[in-house]
Order: structure tokens, then sequence, then C-alpha cells
């Protein structure tokens, strides 16, 4: 049975294009934060910081606002710094971090286009109630959070993206492969063949999957933890732009954090449950890879497209879309829709459901393989 | 020691019937299945293997319906198809003993066995070479290798020497001849001389349907006195040609050999002569003119 599951996995990690798209991902991702780090800067007592350096002061200065934020908080930072102020047409930049997180959250700077710094000033009446006051009324906890705020960004969507398609392409092979080099006519007809090796087939899958994933994750938060450190992984997940106070969302930004990788991998899961019907389902890995993509974006067809239509009527088309949003391609961002908790529970029981007929699909295909 | 019942067994392709209600009972030996390309051999040996469900009709081994049994008579069998898969990225050792894991064969001996297996079909030296770089022979003999690996009580292989040079044909027909004792093997050929040398029983099949049965002598016998031997003139031979099965021409001196199959005699002055398992092939499965 070991060796079955191992030359399985082998077979699946051995596909050049799966680790040639794994480094473009990876490499991608570590270039984009090296950017993001070469170009941060920040600026105090009229000298700009770049670098390395400018976080490390950055986070110093947050380090001191740390805690639950105040009116008093947030008055004190504009007295010591101002306003954040960015000319877009120049880069040029004026401000840090704790300057920058008012600004863009309890001013009016996003109201105006290319606005100057004297015309930027804070929410006033209505504005400052709905906007900056829950910051203030919700016992936010303050940090330094803007590298957690990228992170979430690059491995919440890109990285699971990415990661999706790579194994759509590693995972395609697994039944369809064994119809095209014909060697599913001497597996069916091993004492295993029709049994325990299809199931331990499927098995590998899943392990090649949640081991990349895992592995991936890791690479991808310890490249962040290695430039950011730990700081703010305890603040507020509000203090993030995803970090939603409608619907579910985890009370820290680490804990937002797992809560995506926890989608993720839910997502991943799912993927390869598709994919390996997908796989059974098609003579050849070519047409696997396609299917499996086209069962992918429907979601995505279904929500930016048809949803909207209501072709089917408000009743059933909020049925589907919550089916499509239970697919992998969003279950695994659902950290970005603010569903409340009982209807993310519903959508990760359709992704169960749903794997569990794919996998049961996919081995049943197999077995049934008559040539 | 197993027994096979094929009791009524016919396959049907939309409106083509690969096999035709045939109907057989096999016990220990070597059965060779003689036929045309397209007779329904292969599509009879898928169902005997479980790959492919018979239409109607039952298959049993030892009284049991073989998809009752399900692992426990794949557990019996070895299995060479036609169109042999194999992994081009696997070596030969790693190829075998991937299977003897599929195969069940206990792992404390699936090394072993793996190495006797290669040794046996020649391929010992080969055994760490991707199977991409091996000839067609070395692929067949692999995959001779790989149906052998579990010990089979039931071997069952399509065309298995198809791609094999001479030399190679020899060697795999005393494999076989050697592994037949107190087992089943099913070989599927077109090539006259594997079964003639090696089966126990013949299995004529034509149009799905089993057309003779036999030992070698018994199969041969049932054609005596349809082949005949006769020296033409050129231009004649030519005509008879044309218008016979002719299972041998050649020239001798001016005149031209011929030995023809024919339920009537051909032509004044061919003599009868002594049938061979190739002018049963041609009597039943040649062009008919």
């Amino acid at each position: 049975m070991r060796k079955i599951f191992q030359e399985k996995f082998y077979k699946i990690a051995s596909r050049k294009l799966v680790w040639i798209g794994l480094f473009c991902l990876l490499a991608f991702v570590r270039y984009r934060l090296a950017m993001l780090e070469d170009e941060y800067a920040m600026t105090i007592g009229g000298e700009t910081i770049w670098g390395k350096e400018a976080i490390v002061r950055d986070q110093e200065l947050a380090a001191q606002y740390a805690g639950p934020l105040t009116e008093e908080k947030v008055q004190n930072i504009y007295e010591q710094y101002g306003f954040f102020y960015l000319n877009r047409k120049t880069g040029e930049q004026n401000g840090n971090y704790c300057s920058r997180f008012i600004t863009e959250r309890m001013t009016n700077s996003r109201q105006l286009d290319e606005p100057a710094l004297e015309d930027i000033q804070f929410y006033q009446g209505a504005d400052w109630e709905n906007n900056a006051g829950p910051l203030l009324e919700d016992g936010l906890r303050f940090d330094y959070v803007y590298g957690w705020e990228d992170l979430a960004e690059t491995y919440g969507i890109m990285v699971v993206l990415g990661l999706s398609v790579i194994f759509i392409i590693g995972l395609s092979s697994v039944f369809s492969e064994e119809y095209s080099l014909k060697t599913a006519d001497i597996l069916l007809t091993t004492r295993r063949g029709k049994g325990s090796g299809i199931w331990i087939k499927a098995a590998a899958a899943f392990g090649f999957t949640v081991t990349v994933f895992l592995a991936v994750t890791f690479y991808v938060w310890a490249i962040y933890l290695k430039v950011f450190g730990t700081q703010g992984l305890d603040a507020s997940a509000v203090m993030i732009r995803w970090g939603s106070s409608f619907g579910y969302c985890p009370d820290t930004v680490g804990g937002f954090l797992l809560f995506q990788f926890w989608l993720g991998l839910a997502g991943t899961i799912l993927q390869t449950a598709i994919v390996l019907a997908a796989s059974a389902l098609c003579k050849n890995a070519f047409l696997a890879v396609v299917l499996s993509l086209v069962l992918y974006l429907i979601p995505v067809v279904w929500l930016k497209i048809l949803g909207p239509m209501r072709i089917f009527g408000y009743t059933a088309t909020k049925a589907v879309s919550h089916f499509m949003v239970s697919m992998p391609v969003y279950l695994s961002m659902g950290w970005d829709f603010g569903f409340p908790a009982d209807q993310m529970v519903m959508h990760l029981a359709i992704a169960l459901s749903v794997g569990a007929a794919g996998v049961g699909l996919g081995c049943r295909r197999y077995r049934g393989y008559q040539g | 020691m197993p027994e096979l019942v094929i009791d009524r067994v016919t396959k049907q392709f939309k409106n083509k019937i690969a096999v035709d209600a045939v109907s057989l009972r096999l016990h220990n030996g070597v059965y060779g299945f003689l036929g045309a390309n397209g007779a329904g051999k292969t599509t009879l040996l898928r169902m005997l293997c479980g790959v492919l469900k018979p239409t109607s009709g039952e298959i049993r081994c030892n009284g049991t319906e073989i998809s009752t049994l399900d692992g426990e008579y794949r557990f019996l069998l070895g299995y060479l198809p036609q169109d042999f898969g194999y992994y081009p990225d696997f070596t030969a050792k790693r190829y075998l003993e991937y299977l003897a894991a599929c195969k069940a064969v206990p792992k404390d001996l699936a090394k072993e066995k793996v190495q006797e297996m290669l040794r046996l079909v020649g391929l010992e030296g080969e055994q760490k070479q991707k199977i991409r770089t091996f000839s067609g022979g070395m692929i067949r003999r692999l995959g001779i290798a790989q149906a052998i690996l579990n010990e089979p009580e039931i071997l069952i292989l399509d065309e298995p020497t198809s791609g094999l040079d001479p030399k190679e044909r020899i060697r795999f027909r005393n494999i076989i001849s050697a592994l037949s004792k107190g087992r089943i093997v099913i070989l599927s050929t077109h090539i006259v001389s594997d079964v003639e040398f090696i089966a126990d029983q013949v299995l004529l099949m034509k149009e799905g349907s089993i057309v003779g049965q036999g030992t070698s002598r018994e199969v041969t016998d049932s054609v005596r006195g349809k082949v005949w031997e006769y020296l033409a003139e050129p231009e004649e031979a030519d005509r008879m040609n044309g218008t016979f099965a002719v299972s041998n021409l050649r020239n001798e001196g001016d005149r031209v050999y011929l030995r023809i199959v024919s339920a009537t005699c051909p032509c004044e002055g061919a003599a009868p002569a002594d049938p061979g398992l190739e002018d049963v092939y041609l009597y039943y499965f040649g062009t008919e003119k």
C-alpha cells in the first residue's frame, strides 16, 4: 500500500510543469516582497528613510501607540506627524505608518481626487461617526500591520489562485494518464487495482496538494515574518483592509491570516476532488486540464455575468450563488465576502458534499473503465 | 487449481456483436485463441480479465461469478494486454516493484520476485534503465514479466509475441511452456507457430464465435483432405493463386509449387498433402475464393 502511495505521489510530484509553476509563483511572491521592502519609505523629522530601516522605524513608532485606539492617540499622532501625503504623480510621500493609518481611515483623503496636503482634514459630523467612530468605539487594537495587509492580499489571492492552477495541471493526469498510457488495463486487473489502489491514488493526490499547500504557506509566511517580524499579529483584524466588521471575521490579524489559510486549504482540497473527477472522466490529461479549468471558472462566470441577470428568479439565483461561492475559486476567498458564520458553515458543508461526490465519481468512473 | 467457465458470453458494442454467445470450460493447460484481426479474441480476453463486462452471459471461476470474486479473482490473474501500457519514465525495476504492490505480492517477497522475473525475461542487466529507452521486444518482455510477477493461476496473454524477433519468440514460448504447469494459460495470437508449439488446446475464433476447438493435431486433422499440392505452369499458377486460398507458393525450376487449401480438389493432378496449422488458419480465416 505504501509503495503504491509513494509511486503515485512521486508521479504527480515529478511533473516539471508543476515545479516550474511553483518556482514562478514563489519567485514572483519573493520578488514582490523584495520590491515592497526596497520601495518602503517613511518620513520623520523631514527626513525620508527607505527600505528595511524605514520598516523598523515605523514599527517602533507604531509600538508607541499599540493597544486600544483612542481619540487621544489619534490626536497625538496628528499633532506629532500630521497627515500622510502622497503625491501620486511624483510618488513623493510625507508621513509614516501611523499618520498614514489615521489619514486613510479617518480623513476625507479618499473622497478627494488627488488632494493637496492642506485639503485633507478629519471627517466631520456623520462622516466621522460612520467611518472613524467605529474604529474608536469597537476597541480596535492598534499596531503595525502593513506587512500583514500585504500578506493577506498576496497569500489570499495570488498564491491561492496560482496554486489552484498548478494543482489543476498536476492532478489532471492522475486517472486520465492511466487511460492514455493504457496502464489502466493492467492496473485494473491487479488485486488492488479496482479497490484500495484507486483510493490510494486519490489519497496521494490529496497528500500532494495538502503538502504543497502547507509548504508554500510556510514559505510565504516565513519570508514575510523575516521582513516584518511578528509585530501586529495580535492587532485587530479590521486594521487590515479586508478585516470586515460585517459577517464573520476573526478578531485579530493573526486570526484573519489563519482564517485565510483554512479557507485556502478547504478550497484546495475541494479543488483536488473536482480535478480527480475530471481526470477520471477524460481520456487524456490535456482534456482533463481543460475540463478542470472550465469547472474552476464556472462560478466566476455565474457570479459576474449570469447571476446578476437573475435569469432563474431571485430565490433560485440566490441558491445557485451560494453553491457557486462554495466552489474552490470563491471558497478559498470567502474571507473577502463578509459572510455570516452560519453561511460560511453552509458553504463548507456544500464544499464537503461536492468534494465527496467528486472523489466518489472519479474513483467509480475509473473503476468502471472499459477501454 | 482454478476452473474457468465461460457461459454463453456475449459482448455487443452498439450494433456490432464482438463476442457471440461463447461457452467454454477451461482447466489447467495452455489455450491458444487463433483468429484474424477483429475476430473478438481481445474482447473475450478483456472480459476474462474483468476489464470488460459481458453484455450477457457469465464468466465463473471455481463456480463463482468473477465480478463477485472481485479482488480474489484478480489475485489469481496475470494479464498482458495487446497494447501493453507502461510509464516511460520508470525504470524496469521500479515498474515491476510498483506492480508487485498493486498485485499484493508480499512486501518481503516483492524485491526478490522482481529480480527473478527480470532474470527470466532477460532484462536483469537493463533493470535500471528507463523504459522509454527500451526496444519493442524489451518492452514486450517487460510486459510478460509483469504478467507473471504474482505467479498467477490464470495467465492471459493477448498477442504476447507481437514485436518479438524469432529468438525472443522462442524464448517466450519456452517461458510459457515452463509456466503452464498447474495454471490456465490463455493466449491469443495470429502467429500460428506460437499456438502450434505451446497450446494444449487450439480455439479458432471467427466473427465472435468459436468455430473450431481441439488439440493442435485434432484441429489440423479437421482440414485433412482439404490441403493440396500442385506443380503448375507460371500462367496457371497466377490463375490458381487468384482463384484458391494458397498457403504456399514457390518457384521450382521453370514451374511453380502451390499449396492450396480447398474443400474440393482444385485441379486435375493436385495431390492431397498433410495439413498444418497454417493451412487450418487459411481454411477458416483466409479470403474466401
